[in-house]
């Protein structure tokens, strides 16, 4: 009896450790998240959501909204810091007093925000070409991830000048030190021009409804054509305008205030934005409108980037313009709410502004419904204008030129000289783009810079402030073998 | 439960289908059970000892009863203690060998060889040694270890209002440095001998009654019956997996064969702060901020009352803890049941933590040969919490509106951008609650004479809910407009996480003496874990949830598209594998060997690389055993010890060597939202194990008639392949990856003295401590680029780990005075923007030029020395008890103090009138300023301390009448933290924090001191 028992005892203890041995690889853990393959072998949305997720930064912080905003609007004579005094937005100050140095933050945020959306699109690149779809689909979706590369590029090499180039997906360490070297401004101009020529051979020239927020050849080659301007290649801009202009496709709104508006969404002037949906679930521009709503009494936002006063005046009288640019504490808006009078700052960029009452909003201030836009087509005007002028022919310039002052509410220009009608364009450029995110840019493009902030008091410093810092922490990083712009340290 | 069956067995084939390792164990398990049958034909049935109840009265020489006497089963965790008439009972096996043991009068060993009654006299003749130590997979006396190990005994911490145990022993065992926060419910930061990994996994490894866990928090104190820490890698190797940041092992209690006992403890008090910082008036701050703004950025008129917030967020918190056991047994089974409540207030506010834990350990001789038993654990815990942060909230927060308006309604202000921390506070409903079972169910088969299986398999399931909900509400201005601060649609968000942990032991004790000299003790088994849960997250923010619990469903408005819902695996899913076998041998019972080997396998590696290999060797010699030490009467006991080997550490998040796209990277086409998903950082396809060899170099020893104890260890713990993140350039592909390129060196020496003695037949005393002397060195961080870490909540970072520092040392301007005018500062090399009453920077480097090249590194927080004292004295019926604990050497980081970016923050008191104006002269402190803080020296701050952890008296009453069921009674009143000795202007130098950003004080939770009243009731 014994003897039985010690059997099945020892039996029943074999089984025991012979159960956690059922399986063969035990110490195998599936991946709960989805891999690549998951994507590459998924015909159906696998290249979707490679291409989505390169859009999807197109609505972050670090790309879009407060380092963004700051380099590209509060450095420069259209807006000042905003806010309360003592309210630094971490270094916005120092942006609006041209104070910065490589430690600065926004720096280190737009070069990261911008990288991240290079980086996937080189994934996206690199994989949706093996994905088992139509051809012309897959074309569409090179073409989309190309012109956001650029766009990414363009970004950077306005802020720091020449900068890595990234053109294939890094999978280790030692790549992605190997590759942190700036590459020359003209490489990377070269690369940007690259991808946008391929990707108006290969996006459509329009979008349903349902594309809304996607690339189109237009936007392709509207930023090709302000990339142009940057390089001073003044036939090939008059050309891409031509051929905007020419598509037939765009025109100016009536209503220059409309254009910000969630009815001047995707309107016919609408080129590319981002597509934001104020509906849940939302997802907008990470903050862009809090950052820049009125601070103080009411809470709309935050009060950065405030335009200043020499921007409101510079508006010609009668200006319509302004007034759709410039939001005053105190005043009423189109929709009925007041800015509260005790708010700090006198003036607020209207272009930002969401109803919280007339138009899309769930009560998610972070996210809301208000669309970035990149490219409309009174853009393209100045670029013609700019362009044709730059060539001798004022008066296509004129043309151009006069179809966005007479919205404006002005009577049309006779310069005679190119000199003086350059002047002008700059002059119409400024007022026209006024707080979307170009005039910083656009002194240092035309080497006005200096002057115009020297003039406000601002210790501009030429050559040196005509590029920006790379960030001292990706120096740190690459262990230093990212070279430092001129005149930093 | 059906749910984790299946995790089980769900993928099971049959078991044909198997791994050449498990049939080899089989074999090996199959030959023993062959050996056991011959065993049993050779020499007839093996009789298993019986037990019998033996009773008796501890005396001392002159005849006083000794109450808490020690009686113990030689070898065996099966033990109790005298009452105040110095009686005892106890159940133990015929042959066994009972241990008594006595503070201050050493030990006595006396075989019970059938005797129901035995009465002894403790006279202070001992043996030392004997203590029993949980070594991991089975138990060892103190003196055959050749490795280094601490033991704490449950009755020393279960008066302490701590939740857990490892709070507990905060000060009480050299080489283990416990860093405890203040807030409720939080588990301590544990580091034993220096701060050894970089990722989160420098917590040791724990074990409950043999069972792997991660959090103790379930554990009441109450039914603990020893702690032990195993410090060495001989100790810790048979944990190869995870061991090598130490391993804490606890013991729960078991019932008593002899006797049914009924134990009630209790104990409640109050808890308060004890060390605020004094922050300015409304008049000072608004001062402060004009001159910060250099413009009139605060009038008169902007003063609409006077807020101290910290006052306003803040409470003496009232807590109690109750704990009932009961426990008995015969001579098959023991029981030991329990249940405890614990309900702790926060500091903060409305901030609680209660606890309801339950325990049954059981076992049970099914046959003289055939033991099976459990040990069960349930716990139940409800948090209120409150978000920490209002700590530096009521620090930033200007004093200058009230808490709530003579109207009710929360006031605020368009002065500061920090708000109302007390509308914050009371608009916050979080709370997190959840179960926890643990416990194991183990069989246990003595094959023959010495040669025992054991099987035991432990569970671990968790879950954890939590809510967060933010009402509809509004702050005022002081013109009655709406500020900032409100919230216009009511927000909900549920968590759910489930996580289901098993662990299978499987192992087998040899345990044999070969005539007098050799003695061989093997231990060879297999077990396999693993870890797998999951977490669900639903959010609604339609604005339409009521402020009323009842009505959150998780269903609610869901057509409404107002919901959204995720489901996630839990990050450290796991599965383990692991075969291990240990040997002692001993000769002549003087020298010592125990080797160890272990090899881990774990899913977090990748696939080449799944496998570690962990030996271990040590040896010792008892040297007061030997002939040339018998004249000396100095030692009574004297061991030298020496041990080298390997652990590991797994401790990353799973699947980190795969290249997994992420996901939920949003974007709109149309009205259809895609959600993009891609590859956004760089993977290590070649992870593996972090390694850590260790040297172990101890004497242990007992003297002056065991009065004194003594143990010394020098340890160099080198961590090898240390897995850490290494930062990139950011270019697209992450900003940083996980590899194992990091070296990380801690060497030190632990020293731990006891003595005890007494002063005449009614008082005694003993005195214990322990120091530990750490050096850590950062040996390598892979190619060579510093750990940037420490974030300072305005932007920037204060550490650095580089090789030839310590983990986490701070890195900083040094500053060198303030400059006093323009021409100064023109004078001297300056930070852009610099004026007059800034700091005067270091040009370190002299190029003239100050930038990152001209920072230091002012020291870490890892502390060069850590100590605790622990004394008793005994006097009559009463007893008291001090206990102390402190280190020095180290920094801490004041960053709150320049939290002061952006809108008007307050300031401390101290810096606001102490600060520097142009032509004051006073130096303190730099000008009024509103910009993000440089960092510097001048936030760097020593962290030594000197606390009273534990001040406490009790008293014993007589029992006089022997028929009365109640059998001891003790009243005893304590008080924790009641002082702190720190030259820091903070809160609070202890901080818990990550290796690489530990001593950082931002939302530090204030240090308070507790004062309670407790009871000990036995029946």
């Amino acid at each position: 009896m014994r003897f039985i028992n010690k059997i099945s005892i020892c039996c029943f203890l074999l089984v025991l450790v012979l159960a956690i041995g059922c399986k063969k690889s035990f110490l195998t853990e599936e991946p709960r998240t989805v891999t690549i393959n998951d994507l590459i072998n998924n015909p159906t949305d696998g290249a979707q959501r490679l291409i989505a997720a390169v859009y999807s930064k197109l609505y972050d912080w670090n790309v879009h909204t407060f380092s963004w905003i700051g380099i590209s609007s509060i450095t420069s004579d259209d807006a000042e810091k905003g806010s309360y005094s003592g309210d630094t937005g971490t270094d916005k100050n120092k942006l609006d007093d041209w104070t910065f140095d490589p430690t600065s933050l926004s720096f280190d945020e737009v070069w990261r925000g911008n990288f991240e959306g290079i980086g996937r699109a080189a994934y996206a690149l690199k994989f949706i070409p093996t994905i088992n779809i139509p051809a012309q689909d897959k074309d569409r979706y090179i073409g989309e991830a190309k012109t956001l590369r650029a766009y990414f590029y363009w970004n950077l090499i306005r802020i720091f000048g020449g900068v890595p180039k990234i053109d294939h997906v890094l999978t280790s360490q030692q790549e992605i030190q190997e590759a942190s070297v700036r590459a020359s401004a003209a490489t990377i101009y070269a690369f940007i021009e690259e991808d946008l020529n391929d990707a108006i051979a290969k996006l459509p020239p329009v979008l349903t409804t349902s594309e809304r927020g996607r690339v189109s050849r237009g936007a392709a080659q509207a930023l090709l054509a302000k990339v142009s301007l940057y390089q001073q290649k003044w036939a090939r801009a008059n050309g891409l305008a031509d051929a905007l202009i020419g598509s037939g496709q765009y025109s100016l709104m009536t209503d220059y205030a409309l254009i910000w508006r969630e009815v001047g969404e995707f309107s016919s002037e609408s080129i590319w934005e981002v597509n934001a949906i104020g509906i849940t679930p939302n997802k907008g521009v990470q903050q862009y409108s809090l950052v820049q709503g009125p601070n103080g009494p009411g809470g709309l936002g935050w009060g950065f980037n405030s335009p200043t006063q020499n921007l409101y005046d510079a508006y010609e009288p009668g200006d319509k313009r302004r007034d759709a640019t410039i939001m005053k504490r105190g005043q009423t808006l189109w929709d009925g709410f007041v800015v509260n009078p005790g708010s700090p700052n006198p003036y607020s960029n209207y272009k930002s502004y969401i109803s919280k009452t007339q138009e899309t909003f769930n009560g998610d201030d972070e996210q809301t419904n208000k669309n970035y836009r990149i490219f409309r087509y009174g853009e393209v005007l100045l670029i013609k204008a700019e362009a044709a002028n730059e060539l001798g022919d004022t008066t296509a310039a004129k043309l151009a030129l006069n179809q966005l002052r007479v919205r404006a509410g002005l009577l049309p220009v006779n310069a005679i000289s190119q000199a003086n009608m350059r002047n002008i364009i700059y002059k119409e450029r400024r007022v026209e783009m006024a707080m979307e995110h170009d005039r910083m840019f656009d002194l240092q493009r035309t080497g006005r810079a200096a002057a115009v902030l020297q003039a406000l008091g601002k210790p501009y410093v030429s050559p040196k402030h005509n590029l920006f810092p790379i960030p001292q922490a990706q120096r740190d990083l690459s262990g230093n073998r990212l070279e430092q712009n001129p005149g930093y340290f | 439960m059906i749910q984790f069956i299946t995790h089980l067995t769900g993928k099971c084939r049959p078991y044909f289908n198997i791994k050449q390792g498990f049939i080899s164990l089989s074999f090996l398990v199959f030959f023993f059970c062959q050996q056991s049958l011959q065993a049993g034909r050779n020499n007839g049935p093996y009789m298993f000892q019986t037990d019998i109840t033996v009773s008796g009265k501890v005396t001392d020489v002159n005849g006083n009863p000794l109450s808490g006497a020690s009686v113990q089963l030689k070898g065996s965790n099966t033990g109790t203690s005298t009452n105040s008439s110095g009686d005892y009972t106890i159940t133990v096996p015929t042959n066994g060998v009972l241990l008594f043991s006595y503070v201050g009068l050493g030990n006595l060993e006396v075989p019970v060889s059938g005797k129901t009654t035995i009465s002894i006299t403790l006279s202070g003749n001992v043996k030392t040694g004997e203590e029993v130590i949980v070594v991991g997979y089975g138990t060892s006396r103190k003196r055959d270890l050749t490795g280094s190990s601490s033991s704490v005994k449950g009755a020393e911490i279960a008066n302490l209002p701590a939740l857990s145990a490892t709070q507990a022993i905060q000060g009480r065992a050299a080489g283990v440095q416990i860093i405890n926060s203040g807030a409720p419910g939080s588990a301590p930061n544990v580091r034993i001998r220096g701060t050894g990994s970089i990722l989160g996994g420098a917590d040791p490894l724990y074990v409950v009654d043999g069972i792997i866990t991660q959090d103790i928090r379930n554990i009441n104190i109450a039914d603990i019956l020893s702690v032990d820490v195993l410090k060495d890698a001989s100790s810790t190797a048979i944990y190869g997996a995870r061991a090598a940041n130490g391993v804490i092992l606890i013991t729960t209690k078991a019932g008593n064969r002899s006797k049914f006992t009924i134990n009630y403890n209790a104990f409640a008090g109050v808890r308060m702060l004890t060390h605020l910082v004094d922050m300015a008036g409304p008049n000072l701050y608004a001062v402060y901020s004009n001159d910060a703004a250099n413009a009139p950025a605060i009038l008169e008129s902007d003063i609409t009352g006077s807020t101290d917030w910290y006052k306003e967020i803040t409470r003496p918190a009232i807590f109690q803890n109750h704990n009932l056991s009961l426990s008995g047994g015969k001579k098959k089974y023991r029981f030991y049941i329990s249940g405890g409540y614990l309900n702790e207030n926060g500091i903060l506010l409305d901030n609680n933590y209660q606890r309801i834990t339950a325990r049954i350990n059981h076992d049970y001789a099914v046959t003289s040969k055939f033991k099976i038993g459990n040990n069960l654990a349930f716990s139940h815990y409800k948090s209120e919490n409150k978000p920490f942060s209002l700590f530096s909230s009521a620090y930033n927060a200007a004093p200058i509106f009230n808490a709530v308006n003579p109207d009710g309604s929360y006031g605020n202000t368009t002065k500061s951008n920090v708000g109302n921390p007390y509308a914050t506070l009371k608009t916050t409903n979080n709370r997190s609650y959840g179960n926890r079972a643990t416990g194991s169910l183990w069989g246990e088969y003595q094959i023959i004479k010495g040669l025992s299986f054991r099987s035991s398999f432990g569970i671990d399931a968790e879950q954890n809910n939590g809510w967060n909900y933010t009402p509809v509400y509004q702050t005022f201005l002081p013109d009655g407009t709406t500020a900032a601060q409100k919230n216009e649609k009511a927000d909900l968000s549920f968590s759910k996480d489930s996580i289901y942990q098993w662990t299978w032991d499987n192992f087998i004790t040899y345990d044999r003496k070969f005539g007098t000299d050799h003695s061989l003790k093997l231990t060879a088994g297999h077990t396999a874990e693993r870890r797998n849960g999951w977490s669900s997250r639903a959010n609604i923010n339609d604005g339409t949830i009521p402020n009323n619990e009842s009505a959150w469903k998780l269903n609610f408005k869901d057509t409404a598209g107002g919901q959204q819902n995720f489901r996630d695996p839990i990050g450290d899913y796991f599965r383990r594998e692991s075969w291990f076998i240990r040997a002692n041998y001993i000769f002549q019972e003087k020298f010592l060997v125990n080797a160890t080997f272990r090899r881990d396998g774990s899913s977090n590696f990748a696939p080449s690389n799944k496998w570690g290999n962990f030996p271990a060797v040590g040896v010792g010699w008892i040297i007061s055993k030997e002939k040339f030490m018998a004249d000396q009467k100095t030692f009574d006991y004297l061991k030298l010890r020496a041990s080298y080997g390997l652990s590991g550490n797994d401790v990353v998040p799973a699947n980190q060597f795969a290249l997994n796209p992420s996901e939920h990277f949003y974007a709109y086409f149309g009205t259809n939202r895609y959600d993009g998903a891609t590859v956004t950082s760089l993977k290590d396809p070649k992870l593996k194990w972090e390694t850590v060899k260790e040297f172990d170099l101890g004497i242990e020893f007992t003297a002056l008639n065991n009065k004194l104890t003594g143990e010394i260890d020098y340890y160099h713990k080198d961590v090898t392949d240390a897995l850490y993140r290494i930062e990139l350039p950011s270019i697209g592909f992450g900003a940083d990856f996980i590899t194992n390129a990091a070296e990380i060196l801690n060497q030190g020496v632990e020293l731990s003295l006891g003595w005890a003695n007494r002063i005449n037949t009614n008082a005694r005393y003993s005195i214990k401590g322990n120091v530990t002397f750490n050096k850590n060195d950062v040996k390598n961080v892979g190619i060579g680029q510093a750990l940037i870490s420490g974030d300072l909540g305005n932007g920037s970072s204060s550490t650095r780990t580089t090789v030839g520092h310590e983990i986490g040392s701070f890195y900083v301007y040094k500053t060198d005075g303030i400059f006093q005018t323009d021409a100064d500062v023109a004078a001297y090399p300056h930070l852009t923007g610099a004026l007059p009453g800034d700091f005067k920077i270091l040009d370190m480097n002299a190029d003239g030029v100050i930038d990152e090249k001209d920072k230091y590194f002012a020291g870490s927080y890892q502390p060069k020395v850590y100590y605790g004292l622990n004394t008793t004295f005994n006097w009559r019926q009463w007893d008291f008890a001090l206990d102390i604990f402190g280190n020095a050497g180290n920094k801490v980081y004041n960053a709150k103090k320049g939290l002061r970016f952006g809108g008007n923050y307050n300031i401390e008191y101290d810096v606001a009138i102490r600060r520097w104006t142009p032509g004051s002269g006073i130096n303190n402190y730099p000008r009024a300023y509103n910009g993000t803080a440089t960092v510097s020296d001048y936030f760097v701050e020593s962290g030594s301390y000197v606390r009273i952890n534990n001040i406490s008296a009790g008293y014993t009453f007589k029992i006089k009448n022997t028929n009365s069921p109640l059998r001891s009674l003790r009243v005893y009143a304590s008080a924790q933290n009641p002082f702190m000795f720190t030259n820091y202007t903070g809160f609070t130098p202890e901080l818990p924090g990550s290796p690489l950003a530990s001593g950082i004080e931002l939302n530090a939770y204030p240090i308070s001191a507790s004062y309670m009243l407790g009871v000990n009731v036995q029946f």
